[in-house]
């Protein structure tokens, strides 16, 4: 978690220093009346909140003994292990996957792009009872886009419809 | 209020108050559907109902669609609603200890409490509370949201500095879309999708409930190799997740301190069930001894956050009926449904339309009761999810995202707004950057802006205002009490406790 602090510290800082001088200023106008805060004000503040903090926190992690360390520890549990390789390349997949769902879905449409989308998660987390995949895959997307026309009146994204 | 009741209870008003509470916790459970989707969708078909049963219908599906958010964060950490995003910082663990009908029992019960205490102070004091929300304008709300910063660091886990960082990017993501005052353009990136700002729901399934799917795919993929867990034998499980009545009112004062911060919120228009859950989580956090332990199981974080926002839901009635003002998009809703009725909320509804009104006080407690054994009889139905695998659940709860969040605008943006979300919120997930905090700053910082920027000009910029006012002035001495609390007390008795410990196991 260490080196973690020290990466996401960083690039946190420079982000926040990115917003602080490039754009925020390049996207806010000023105010319109003379009695009224800046629309950069609060975005300013908080961005200038997240620089100051992100580098007292790369700062104490790269000094941190073990103790220091296990105090900047938080509230997730084991599910918060870090940021390594795994969990970036988990993030990478996730990327693909969900451009590739929203692109399917915009221009075909729900039910082919959730059916592909079911299928291929229950095989990447293991299933190999391949009639359940397509079970699963088939059924849910065609109910629930069903059911979401009839009870809600609303057509999910399909080019048929 | 006796005559209220004999006016509803009937088996035709008790039946559609059971049909609306089954359908709220049915919507409920749908991640990014909740109440308001619920009430939005089913409105139309009380046009054919009495008003009195209209009304108990909507009623019913209120408050089952408060509670029913619950159910998915405590079974597999997607709160199907924000504000049972703090339910699932307890429940979960206690679900992964065996305990899922346990801490379902535990959020039901302390709903009911929230839910029938509201009631109570909704048919007693109506009229007087709602004169006092009026004398709160935007100064006030700017120091009571300035206050509600402070909850940050209760809710901030270990890491106070990680807390804040979460919570400033909330604030900043807020701040993007048009300004509130100006309507110029800020943060726009020149999309027209970005003009209404970063939607919430999308934003709030994305990080929340999503991402937590996404961590436990992962989980999965890893484990795939692994023999399953078998499940606890059935007397076994029973024994494990038996709720004493004694276990339940250990805790009654954190019942009662989140059933009264939900009734406040409620009554004052436009801070939301979700605040007043994580209001209700953080007070609770910092008044218990077994504080420390919050996130790891314990049921009174469950009561804490389960009782606040279910108090939302009958105190939001109070400026609804007495001044006709909604509180909260849910209580506009109702609103239209009393309208539509021939019934108009205000000063004079209590007068014109007084027998009415106590039916339907009768009938919010009827609902209370109605809830109380259908959410018991759900939550067997419920705990048998448990024992779906995951491989088929999780993918089935991406898919319900998707829909949940499509449904309410029809736009493709809130999809891939979700899908970003999803993704920072399992990178954040992962480095111990608290979400909640991230959710909590997106839902203040707009308000706060809004607010603050308000008395600045209805002030022609004198901020002393903020001093004069006696409630601005308690809440903001209230602020620095718990800044210097937070901020140096309780860092300060950290380290010393730290150091005693270290010095005692060198000795």
């Amino acid at each position: 978690m260490r080196r973690t602090h020290i990466w996401s510290g960083g690039l946190l800082a420079l982000v926040s220093a990115w917003c602080l001088v490039w754009l925020i200023p390049e996207s806010t106008a000023p105010a319109q009346s003379e009695l009224d805060l800046s629309p950069a004000l609060i975005p300013s503040i908080a961005v200038g909140i997240c620089l100051v903090l992100s580098l007292v926190m790369m700062v104490r992690a790269l000094r941190a003994d073990a103790a220091e360390a296990a105090d900047l520890d938080e509230e997730f549990g084991e599910d918060a292990s870090g940021v390594d390789p795994a969990v970036l390349a988990n993030l990478l997949i996730w990327a693909g996957a969900s451009v590739a769902t929203y692109l399917f879905m915009d221009f075909v449409g729900f039910e082919p792009a959730m059916s592909l989308f079911l299928a291929a998660t229950m095989l990447f987390v293991g299933v190999r009872r391949y009639w359940e995949v397509a079970l699963v895959a088939i059924v849910a997307p065609i109910a629930l886009s069903q059911l979401v026309f009839h009870v809600f009146t609303t057509e999910l994204p399909a080019f048929w419809r | 209020m006796i005559a209220g009741f004999e006016a509803a209870f009937t088996l035709t008003n008790l039946l559609y108050i059971c049909v609306g509470v089954v359908l709220g916790i049915i919507f409920g459970v749908l991640p990014g559907m909740g109440s308001v989707t619920a009430l939005a969708v089913l409105i139309p078909i009380t046009f054919y109902f009495s008003p009195l049963s209209a009304i108990a219908f909507l009623v019913g599906i209120n408050k089952g669609g408060t509670s029913g958010g619950a159910i998915p964060a405590i079974l597999i950490n997607a709160p199907g609603t924000p504000e049972a995003a703090a339910t699932a910082m307890d429940g979960y663990p206690l679900a992964r200890e065996g305990k899922p009908e346990k801490a379902m029992k535990t959020a039901l019960y302390s709903s009911v409490f929230g839910d029938t205490f509201s009631d109570i102070v909704l048919i007693l004091l109506a009229a007087p509370f709602a004169a006092i929300a009026l004398r709160f304008g935007p100064n006030e709300f700017t120091t009571i949201i300035l206050f509600s910063f402070t909850m940050i660091a209760a809710l901030a886990g270990r890491s106070l500095v990680k807390g804040l960082i979460a919570a400033a990017l909330g604030v900043f993501l807020s701040t993007w879309g048009l300004d509130p005052v100006d309507s110029t353009e800020r943060m726009t990136f020149g999309t027209i999708y970005l003009y209404d700002g970063i939607p919430l729901l999308p934003f709030a399934i994305g990080t929340l409930a999503l991402s937590s799917v996404l961590s436990q795919l992962y989980d999965l993929r890893r484990d795939r190799h692994k023999p399953p867990v078998p499940l606890p034998a059935a007397a076994e499980f029973r024994a494990e997740n038996r709720l004493t009545p004694a276990e339940f009112w250990r805790n009654w004062k954190t019942l009662i301190r989140s059933a009264c911060i939900g009734t406040g919120v409620g009554i004052l228009p436009g801070l939301g069930v979700t605040l007043a859950a994580f209001l209700g989580y953080g007070a609770a956090r910092r008044a218990s001894p077994r504080g420390e332990h919050f996130g790891t199981g314990e049921l009174e974080g469950i009561q804490a956050t389960e009782a606040a926002n279910s108090a939302v839901v009958g105190a939001n009635l109070i400026p609804t009926i007495a001044l006709g003002i909604p509180g909260n998009v849910a209580a506009a809703l109702l609103i239209g449904a009393f309208m539509i009725h021939g019934v108009v909320p205000g000063p004079l509804m209590m007068v014109n339309h007084a027998e009415l009104i106590y039916s339907i006080f009768a009938s919010m407690l009827m609902a209370n009761l109605v809830h109380l054994v259908i959410g018991r009889i759900g939550i067997r139905v419920w705990v048998q999810f448990v024992r779906i695998p995951k491989h088929i659940v999780l993918p089935s709860v991406v898919l319900l995202c998707v829909v949940g969040v499509y449904i309410p605008t029809n736009s493709m943006f809130d999809i891939a707004m979700l899908f970003v979300f999803a993704g920072v919120g399992y990178l954040m997930r992962k480095s111990g950057f608290s979400l909640v905090c991230l959710v909590i700053g997106f839902l203040l910082g707009g308000n706060f802006e809004i607010y603050l920027r308000q008395t600045v000009l209805i002030n022609k910029s004198d901020l002393s205002v903020l001093f004069t006012s006696p409630i601005s002035l308690t809440f903001i001495i209230l602020t620095l009490v718990f800044m210097w609390h937070f901020g140096f007390r309780s860092p300060a008795r950290k380290r010393a406790l730290r150091k005693s410990e270290t010095g005692g196991e060198s000795a």
